[in-house]
């Protein structure tokens, strides 16, 4: 038995901490707002439960060795375990430029806006596609407020690229590809797995971003399984793979519809996520888009 | 009240200005149009404090060599964050070998502590090039940082700042001038000019006609490795776009490349485009390793003051002192031009005083809960700041170096704002940005 401490109580976080706990370890999910589920609020099948073992208010700010250090002490075990989310990607890497003025936000931040009951805008856009980001625009069109929801990427149902913004004070407009539109908001919902805090150990979308409920369970009980049996290195390339070091099994997330290589096998992917078995020594390649 | 000096402009020449006429014990105020201190051209200040600025006969040029070696006394006693780095003179290929020793010897002519760093293993483990003048002295400064902490030292030692006040009229009369702005009159037996960009408009209602145009520069911030040196590649033929700039390490961790020199629209143009993003990647991307690694995290842009002449002015009409055209290197030499504008002061009558020490200025009180985990900044800080002045959203996150970080503050954003709302007893809806129509609660 093994104490774990878990840093951020979204479903990534908590799932972990219940796999974790079954299993017969001890489990401590720190959660820094006062409230379990993070960004996972938003999202239409996440279900809110009673989770005994997360401490509520206390916010890392550092792993110490077994230690995390928060502004409510340390707190040490045999293995941490860093949930804490991914990280908006910033304008500038999305390829956005002009102006920058204000009402341009962060998914986490207009979330926690809206969640404030402030109203982060009137004419909305929502640039990336995921299932949080269609919760906040629910919630926001159920709120009277105008939105439009697009991305650059192939999942996203309507497609367009941000080129420029503009406006000197607040956003006036947005130029995109497909033409310029007059908003006074934009959203920035694309992602990717970042680690706050640098722990060895990642779950959920601090590691890989997916906002499909059953594949993140999978993508954590893999990970369990790992942690308690040891595993072996997994590399992928032009797709995502977690856990990277597996017993067996992998959540792969690919780019588009196409075909992967696995361990010398092609086979064709239609959907966003899918499980393979790997062998140790083998590949992940994301061949070609179909 | 009539104020002993008025000074025009909270950028880091009007604060360090203000700095010596209170050590002196005059009563200052000082008037920005901006909502927060230094929100002019200080603002979009890469951080660099210069050893070299060409020509060495220039007035910026001597400056900038009188005050770079001062911050190092002035950050002590701020409590303000900067980096001692080196800077790398570089060329990319063995066949500029030649513009490497020239460049070594020009300097060395001039009494630069310059060194040949011809194999250079230490700086090659961040940078790709082949040969350098490596010149020591340089420094990089939290800029933003040293902008709170003089408004703060100069708040506490008594001095008052009218800010997002535009100055309409500047008019000198028998016994004083009279500074009339958009919060009101104010009175002054001495005024200080330091009005960045808009130095030319004031020094114009007084007589001095002098044009100031803005020298758009570019830059682009990325993160994903910490460099331990400042490069400049060293070029014969510079590109026209792109003359000056360099890589630049920040106190944040973060390495910025740029400014580049681009065309403005006007003084308050600090627009990018994909273009300046382009240029300034291929020109410093192939000298830092893993560069194709790195995240991107802003490109933002300022506005250069640039004076006709190309050098820092300074002109005296009956009782003003006019500052203009400080550009760039003018951030380092600021702490020598106040101790200049102090006796130019003096020679249109301003008493002689020996310069006292001001009283030591608080550090931020850590309690509360953490609201930003990357930096470690509490609530109780973010408290303080609305307590020391700060108003804006962007006022609170740069004192502390909130959102120069690859997340933009998506974690704590919306907490700030709410304790700024709780701190000012105003709806968030109240609050702004950067002041004007920036609001963030609609």
């Amino acid at each position: 038995m093994a104490r774990v401490v878990i840093i951020g109580a979204g479903l990534g976080g908590l799932y972990a901490a219940e796999k974790l706990h079954d299993a017969g370890h001890e489990v401590v999910v720190l959660e820094r707002l006062e409230r379990p589920g993070g960004l996972w609020i938003l999202h239409e099948d996440y279900e809110a439960g009673n989770w005994p073992w997360i401490r509520f208010g206390v916010t890392a700010t550092a792993i110490d060795g077994k230690c995390v250090v928060t502004d409510r002490g340390r707190f040490c075990g045999d293995v941490i375990i860093e949930a804490t989310g991914f990280r908006e990607k910033t304008p500038a890497e999305l390829g956005i430029f002009g102006t920058r003025p204000a009402g341009v936000f962060a998914l986490w931040t207009a979330m926690r806006m809206t969640e404030l009951g402030w109203r982060i805008g009137r004419r909305v856009v929502i640039y990336g596609c995921n299932k949080w980001a269609e919760g906040l625009a629910r919630q926001l069109s159920d709120g009277g407020v105008d939105v439009d929801m697009f991305g650059p990427s192939f999942w996203c149902r309507e497609r367009a690229t941000i080129r420029e913004l503009r406006g000197s004070e607040r956003l006036t407009q947005i130029a995109t590809d497909r033409g310029v539109l007059d908003v006074d908001t934009l959203v920035i919902a694309e992602a990717v797995p970042h680690s706050w805090l640098g722990a060895a150990y990642r779950v959920g979308n601090s590691a890989i971003v997916i906002d499909d409920v059953s594949y993140v369970k999978l993508a954590v009980e893999f990970f369990v399984k790992t942690l308690e049996g040891g595993g072996f290195r997994v590399y992928g390339s032009g797709l995502e793979v977690f856990p990277t070091t597996t017993a067996g099994e992998v959540v792969v997330k690919v780019p588009a519809p196409g075909v992967v290589e696995v361990c010398g096998v092609e086979a064709q992917v239609s959907t966003q996520y899918a499980v393979f078995k790997v062998r140790e020594g083998c590949l992940l390649r994301y061949v070609r888009r179909s | 009240m009539v104020f002993d000096v008025v000074v025009i402009g909270s950028g880091v020449v009007g604060l360090f200005v203000s700095f010596e006429l209170a050590r002196r014990g005059f009563s200052v105020a000082v008037v920005d149009r901006y909502p927060e201190p230094g929100w002019g051209v200080s603002r979009r200040h890469a951080g660099v404090l210069h050893v070299i600025q060409l020509p060495f006969s220039s007035y910026k040029s001597r400056l900038a060599r009188r005050g770079n070696p001062k911050y190092v006394e002035i950050c002590r006693r701020l409590g303000v964050e900067y980096k001692e780095v080196p800077a790398l003179l570089a060329v990319d290929g063995w066949w500029k070998l030649p513009v490497v020793l020239a460049a070594f010897l020009y300097l060395r002519l001039h009494g630069i502590d310059a060194s040949l760093c011809l194999r250079c293993r230490e700086y090659k483990r961040d940078f790709k090039f082949a040969a350098a003048v490596l010149v020591r002295g340089y420094k990089v400064v939290d800029s933003f940082g040293l902008v709170y902490r003089l408004y703060d030292a100069l708040r506490e030692a008594g001095v008052q700042f009218f800010l997002g006040c535009r100055v309409d009229h500047v008019e000198e009369e028998a016994g004083g001038v009279v500074v009339r702005t958009s919060c009101g009159e104010l009175s002054a037996r001495y005024v200080v000019n330091a009005g960045g960009l808009y130095a030319d408009e004031i020094a114009k209602e007084l007589g001095v006609n002098v044009d100031i145009t803005p020298g758009k520069g570019v830059m682009a911030v990325f993160h994903g490795r910490e460099v331990r040196a400042i490069l400049a590649p060293l070029t014969l033929r510079p590109h026209p776009r792109t003359k000056g700039g360099a890589i630049i390490p920040t106190v944040y961790g973060t390495v910025l490349f740029g400014p580049n020199l681009t065309d403005a629209r006007d003084k308050e143009d600090v627009s990018t485009s994909k273009e300046d993003f382009e240029l300034l990647a291929k020109k410093f991307g192939k000298y830092l390793r893993d560069f194709e690694h790195l995240t991107p995290v802003k490109i933002f842009a300022g506005n250069r003051p640039l004076s006709p002449t190309g050098d820092v002015v300074v002109k005296t009409t009956g009782r003003t002192v006019h500052v203009l055209g400080t550009e760039s290197p003018t951030f380092t030499g600021a702490p020598a031009l106040a101790e200049d504008v102090v006796k130019a002061l003096e020679d249109l009558g301003l008493p002689k005083r020996r310069p006292g020490e001001l009283p030591p200025l608080k550090p931020y009180a850590k309690c509360g809960r953490v609201v930003c985990f990357c930096r470690g900044v509490t609530e109780c800080e973010i408290r303080e700041a609305v307590g020391r002045g700060s108003r804006t959203l962007d006022g609170v996150m740069a004192r502390f170096g909130m959102g120069m970080g690859p997340c933009q503050g998506s974690r704590c954003m919306a907490e700030i704002l709410k304790i700024m709302s709780e701190e000012l007893g105003v709806e968030p809806r109240e609050i702004t940005k950067f002041g004007g129509g920036s609001w963030l609660v609609l």
